[in-house]
This record gives C-alpha cells, structure tokens and sequence, in this order.
C-alpha cells in the first residue's frame, strides 16, 4: 500500500524564476527504503521538507501529496507530530533540549502523555539504540556521530511510520556513518518504517536501499533499484553528478549492463574479468605519479605535545610530521581524534607544550576550517570579500579577481548563508587566497558537497599543488583522499600514523581504505580509485 | 544522589536558610554551621569540605576584625589602637556575623549540589511546562554558544589573520567573530524552532517528562519541614530567642520555649542528614574497602 502518493507537485521559493521542485509524480510503499539523490540545488531537501508540511517554506505549491491517502493539508497535526519523524542535516541545532533524557521524551511529553508511558517508551528506545549510558548526560559532550544516534531515537519514541532524513551522514566520520547506517537499516528492517534518505553521496546506503530516486533541477528523473540503476544512467548527462558507490560507478561507466552484481566476491569475479585483458602496467598511467625533482620541507614538526586541561590527557602525542613543497597530505582519522587540535598546532594557533614546529619563514600559511560558514558575516557575498580585503589593507581589485577565479561572479549579491555547501567552500576558499598562501590546511572540505563542488575543489587543489604550493587535507572522506593525495596519515592516538605515500596506504588497510583497493588489490597493484580503474581500462582499450 | 523530590529539597533548604539568615543566637549559629559542614561533608568529601572550611575561617577572621572598626559600643573594652575602642561584644558580634554568612554560603553550596539543572526545571515544569521547556533549551544553547564561538575565533586566527593587524585590528576581529557568532545563532534558531514544531512543540495539551515522584517520604518530609519551621517562625515573631550583644550580651533565660526551640532547631537542621544516613554509612564502607 502507497504510504505517500506524490501528483503533480510543484513548488516555487518567493522571489526567484526557478522551481525548487518542478512537476514531481511519486508513490512512495509502505516498509520501504527509498534514497532521493541529486546535486544540490536540485530541489530533493525541498521535497523532503514538504512532505512533512510543518515547516515554514515561503513559497507558492501547486500540486497534492497524500499520505494515507489523506491530502496532507487535512491530517491531523498530531498524526504529523508522530507519524512522520524528520532528522535535519544541521546536527546541532535539530537537537533541542540540553541533556539526552529530555532530547529522548521531548516529543512524548509535546504529545501529553503520561510520565508512566514516556518513561517507558524512552527506556525501550535506548536499549534499542544501545544509549542507555548515555541517558543523564549533557547533549553538547557528546560526539557529532552520538549526536545523530540521539537525534534518530528521539524520533523513534514517537513510533513513527515514516523518517524522513535530509542528509543525516554528511558531518560523520566513516566509521559513524556505517553505525548510523546500519540503525537505519534496522529500523525499516525489524520495525517496517518507511524510510526516505536524501543524499548527494548515496555510498553506505546505496546497497541496503529498495528504490533510488535520481532528481536533476527540480524534476524527477525517475526511480529505480540499485541493481538497475547504471542502466538507467547510461548516457544520462547528470550520471556524473549522481552520487553512487565506486563499483556502481565503474559499472555504469564501463557497461552499465542490465542486473549490476551484488556482494563482494561477484563484484571482484567481476572486475577480474574486465581486467584481465589489460596487459600494461597500471602503475605506468598513474597520475599522480611522484615527479623526481627535488622537494624542498616546508613545514615540519617535531615530537610535539599537546593537553588542553593541565590534567587532562594529551591530545597529540609525540607527534611527528613532514610536508614538501608541490605535495598534498591527507590526513585521515575519526571525529574527536584530535586531528583538528593537531592542524592548529601546525598552524601556530596553538602551542605544543613541548616539541617544535619549523616553518620555512617565507612561506604563508592559512587554514580553511571546518563549517566554513562561521567565516561569514556580511550580508553579500561580494562585501564579504570586500570587507576582509580591506581587514587586511589589500586592494580591492585582487578579490574583485578571486571573485572571478572562484565563479562566484552569479551569486555575488546573494546572502553567503543562503548559498549551497559548495558554494560556501568556494567563497571560503577565495577568502582564503586572499592571503595569498604557500601552504594550505583544509579541514573537512569536503562535508555537505555534491560531487560536482568536489571534482571543482580537487581540481583546484592539482592546480595549487602544480604551482609548488602545499596543501594539507584533514578529512575523513576517504574516495576524496585517495583522489588527490601524494601521501596519506591516519591520526590514532595522538600522532599521525602510517604515514606514507597514498597507493601503499590504501593498499595495505583493510578498514580504512577505499572499495575499488579491496576489489582488485588481489590480481592488479595501483588500481585504488574508481576513477584510476575506469581510465585504465579505458586507455588500455 | 538524593532520593528526596526536588521540592521537598528546595522547601526545607529555604526554612532552614531563611531561619538561619535571621538568627544572632550563638548556640543556634553553631548548631546551624555544624550541620551544614556535615552535610556538606557527607555529599561531597572530606576533601572539599576542609577547603570549605578553610574559606570559612578566613571570612570568620576578617569580618572579626573588621567589626571593631565600625562598632564601637559594648561595655567590655579589651584594648585601644590609637582612637580605635575594641570591645570584646563587637568582636563577638563579628564572628556571629561570620558564621551567619558562611553558613548560609555553605547551604547555598548545599542547594547547588543537591539541585543541579535537571531538578531546577523539573520544579518549573511540574507547574509551567512551557517554562520548564524554554529552561532546558536555553540551558543547551549556552555550550553552543561558546563553542561556536571558539571556533569562529580560531577560525580567523587559522586564516592568519591576527598576525597581520595591530591592536586596534585585533579588537575589530573579536567584534567581527562576535557578530559571526550572532548571525550563525540566527541561523540555528530557524532550524532549532522547526525541529522543535516538527515535534510538536506547538500541540495543546502538552506536559514535561517529570522524572521524579512524590512518595510518603517526601510526604512525611515536608510535612515535618513545615511544622518546624512554622514553629520556628512563631517563636522568632513572639521574641522568645532574641539574643544582644550591645550594650552587653544578654543571658539565655533556659526556658521551656528556648529548650522547644533549641531542639525543633536543631531537629530540623539534620533532619536531611538523618534521612541519608543509610547512604551515608554505605559511602564510608564502600571507602573502607
């Protein structure tokens, strides 16, 4: 039975030309797993938003959505309350109250039950989420991954029918994101919630996924299985945008055959097959091949030491670090691992208690934060730019030029907090280059992009590194780091860890690396990204 | 920790406090310290307790010297500093007055142990829900606040910012991070409000999740409370316990209404330490082990 029954849906924002969602038909069965993907701006949070009717878009709808076979404007506010639970992407401030116990019975108690049945409900929710330790504590000490699993309980004791989840990976570490993933996995599983995730990046929830729902400026493309999805890509101009999983995506570009396979021995059986008319060496095409000539350090850091709290534990520990000129290093690691302490030490923000950090004196460096948002505080994106130049006594004309180089010349009269993720990376990083810095540090970069923002961040950053100038890249993206990067870290325990060149990182993890490594590291060595397997297979051909 | 309603906590700590505030007795002084050190030490530890008292016998010492300073009455002149009378009531004056005020700092101490912010807006709640719900939701942006705006601080410093102006620069790049901070708090409310309506914030009917019960011992409590303390209040209107120290001290009359009131005093000031003993004894056997 359709739970949702979408006709003719369309929805324009006040003051602009274009649809946000334009002429949407969909029906969406009780029990099932659906993903809406696309790349930002193409209108899949607006629909979601819309589906749960409580929130305050301003805008004209045309159209009907049923849910029940109800028009959504009749159902009763209570059903809505209940019935239709929504997780916002902004982790922080989608939690409302301060301690778990009262984030968890929020809802119940907004619904006037008795203290018997919330205690009750809560109880059942947090041993279902395995949260019960964390009952009595402060939302604001806990993890941004924990934060999330807090936010979907608080759904669950409403017993909802339907989640609706816009974006709800897009600020997790990978680790995170499985845990998150599989929870949601067992609610549609064990409990029959239907299930709506919207993603640019489908990655962890593509395979567990019934129907994947691809939409492009507004429209709905159409709808299929995963299995059946890179047929239906084939020759879609937006097939690059759709974020899908390495294999799907070597699938879709190679054949894009009828049923893709499933599980990891067909997948690797597979690309065996594909792979094995290939004769040259794939370490030969290699792209970011070491070039021989001579790197000068630039910066470095020695055994170094950090706490914030006089008694607490160190944070970074024995901390050692090397970065060339022309080379960009990743650094890998979980949220809360101190990899963004380790980073300000590197960029003098902070002081190491003991241990040295040697700069090369000509050498500028600036760091891109993490929500890069907070940098922002003009009303435009122009007097942005403007306003820092003039902070910094430099003339005007340079950022009038960044603002070029950036493409930022469309969206230059908009509000910097109205522009999409990875319009808000671009206008950071023009900032960023007004410095005009030697070394770049770049923390989580890559958090809330479409594909589209990260092809443009990767290519800006081959560019840089071409010119000489280093770059450091804290992420835990790791199909982006293992794009880019000449040497990779992970950052356990306080210290940055196998540090090495980025082939022979991939390829020795297990855990911490990328699909397209696990699949062909058996039979072919260099292959570690979808894209390096699709050009070989290309080039060979 | 305490397996008292926060109501009947909050009523008893108010009679005893109020009634302690408005007494100079000496032995009532001294009946209201002690206890209150012991229950200190018996929530919170040898450790913190002796810190406590330490601060306390400093205050004690300094309002003792000041005193003199200002008071010049009493029969009893003990010594002279230049023009300056010293007499033994005003410096007995001083130290009641010392106790008083550490006392009554150290039951406040004793009120925010007992009552953290979750008893605090559990007793909003339990007659305003929308009160106990605007508490718990300003009582989570607080932390938010101050770490964003650590981050927007060192954000600009990441940029590389700060090295490059002067002092006056400086100053202007706090203003710019404060008023970051601002525009990203505006920013949060919107989404804060629609997930606070996407659950329901807005229904009618609401209530709080209140988490703790009125049971007989709360009952008993607070019913014990009131009767001391309405007690205590007569006794102080009729006058019975006044006590002087100027010109003279005068003499405690041991009557029948002082004994009363000494007793219902002292009764009601370990009444909370009486009904922990069980937890009491099995904090220090634990620690034995």
């Amino acid at each position: 039975m359709a739970i949702y029954n979408i006709k003719n849906l369309s929805f324009k924002y006040k003051n602009q030309t274009n649809f946000a969602v334009c002429d949407v038909n969909l029906e969406l069965d009780e029990g099932g797993f659906y993903i809406i993907c696309g790349a930002s701006g193409s209108g899949k949070s607006t629909l979601l938003k819309l589906m749960k009717n409580q929130f305050s878009l301003i805008g004209d709808m045309t159209g009907e959505i049923y849910y029940n076979n109800q028009k959504i404007d009749d159902v009763d506010e209570r059903v809505l309350v209940s019935d239709i639970g929504f997780l916002h992407q902004d982790i922080e401030n989608g939690l409302v109250c301060d301690k778990v116990w009262k984030e968890l019975s929020f809802g119940l108690s907004n619904l006037g039950f008795s203290d018997e049945y919330i205690g009750a409900r809560v109880a059942e929710v947090s041993e279902y989420f395995g949260i019960s330790k964390w009952y009595n504590r402060k939302i604001s000490e806990l993890s941004g991954g924990s934060k999330q699993i807090v936010s979907l309980a608080a759904l669950m004791t409403m017993n909802p029918k339907v989640l609706l989840l816009d974006e709800p990976t897009s600020m997790l570490d990978p680790i995170a994101k499985k845990n998150f993933v599989s929870m949601t996995s067992r609610i549609n599983k064990e409990l029959g919630v239907t299930i709506v995730v919207v993603e640019h990046n489908m990655e962890n929830f593509y395979d567990i996924s019934n129907k994947i729902i691809v939409m492009d400026k507004g429209a709905m493309q159409f709808q299929e299985t995963p299995l059946n999805l890179p047929k239906s890509l084939q020759n879609k101009s937006y097939a690059k945008y759709v974020g899908l999983t390495e294999f799907a995506q070597i699938y879709t570009a190679l054949c894009g055959g009828d049923s893709m396979p499933v599980g990891v021995v067909e997948k690797r059986n597979w690309l065996k097959s594909v792979l094995k008319d290939c004769t040259k060496n794939p370490s030969k095409i290699n792209t970011n091949l070491q070039n021989d000539e001579k790197k000068e350090i630039v910066l470095s850091a020695k055994n170094l030491y950090f706490r914030y709290d006089k008694k607490g534990a160190d944070i970074v520990c024995n901390a050692n670090f090397e970065l060339n000129s022309g080379e960009i290093v990743c650094i890998l690691g979980g949220n809360g691992g101190g990899k963004t302490t380790f980073i300000n030490l590197l960029n003098g923000t902070l002081k190491a208690y003991s241990g040295k950090v040697i700069k090369d004196k000509t050498k500028a460096i600036a760091t891109l934060p993490q929500n890069a948002k907070c940098l922002f505080v003009e009303n435009t994106v122009k007097s942005e730019m403007f306003v820092t130049a003039k902070l910094l006594g430099i003339d005007k004309q340079i950022a009038e030029q960044l603002i070029k180089d950036f493409e930022l010349t469309e969206i230059e009269n908009s509000h910097p907090y109205d522009i999409s993720g990875g319009e808000v990376e671009r206008l950071a990083l023009a900032k960023l280059f007004l410095t005009n810095p030697d070394i770049i540090i770049l923390d989580e970069p890559t958090q809330g992009m479409d594909i589209k923002a990260k092809e443009y961040l990767k290519e800006l950053l081959l560019q840089q590194k071409a010119l000489g100038k280093s770059v450091i890249v804290v992420t835990h993206d790791l199909r982006f780091a293992a794009d880019i990067a000449d040497k990779v870290g992970l950052f356990f325990d306080g210290k940055v860890m196998a540090f090495k060149a980025a082939q022979e990182f991939f390829e020795t993890n297990s855990l911490y690396t990328t699909e397209s490594s696990l699949l062909t590291r058996d039979f072919v060595s260099g292959l570690y990204t979808a894209d390096k397997i699709i050009d070989y297979i290309k080039i060979d051909k | 920790m305490i397996k008292q309603n926060p109501i009947t906590i909050l009523c008893y700590l108010f009679f005893v406090i109020f009634i302690t505030m408005f007494s100079t007795n000496p032995i009532m002084l001294g009946i209201s310290f002690m206890s209150a050190i012991l229950l200190y030490c018996s929530l919170q530890g040898l450790k913190k307790t002796a810190i406590k008292l330490g601060y306390s016998i400093v205050f004690v010492v300094i309002v003792m010297a000041i005193n003199p300073l200002f008071s010049k009455q009493g029969m009893n002149v003990l010594f002279y500093i230049g023009e300056l009378v010293v007499t033994l009531e005003a410096i007995s004056y001083g130290i009641a007055i010392g106790v008083m005020f550490s006392s009554v700092m150290i039951w406040f101490s004793i009120i925010n142990v007992l009552l953290d912010s979750d008893k605090i807006s559990y007793i909003f709640s339990k007659y305003t829900p929308k009160i106990g719900t605007i508490l718990s939701v300003s009582l989570g942006l607080f932390p938010k606040y101050i770490a964003q705006y650590k981050k927007i601080d060192n954000n600009l410093k990441g940029l590389g910012l700060y090295e490059k102006v002067n002092f006056l620069g400086k100053i202007r790049l706090k203003l710019h991070a404060m008023s970051t901070l601002i525009t990203w708090s505006i920013e949060g409310t919107l989404t804060l409000s629609d997930s606070m309506s996407a659950r329901g914030y807005d229904l009618k009917g609401k209530r709080v999740f209140l988490r703790y019960k009125f049971n007989l011992s709360d009952i008993v409590m607070l019913l014990l409370t009131l009767a001391c303390g309405i007690t205590l209040l007569v006794f102080m209107g009729i006058g019975s316990i006044n006590y002087y120290y100027y010109p003279t001290f005068n003499k405690i009359v041991w009557d029948s209404n002082v004994w009363i009131y000494f007793v219902t005093f002292a009764f009601m000031n370990v009444m909370l330490l009486i009904n922990e003993w069980g937890r009491i004894k099995w904090q220090f056997t634990i620690s034995r082990i």
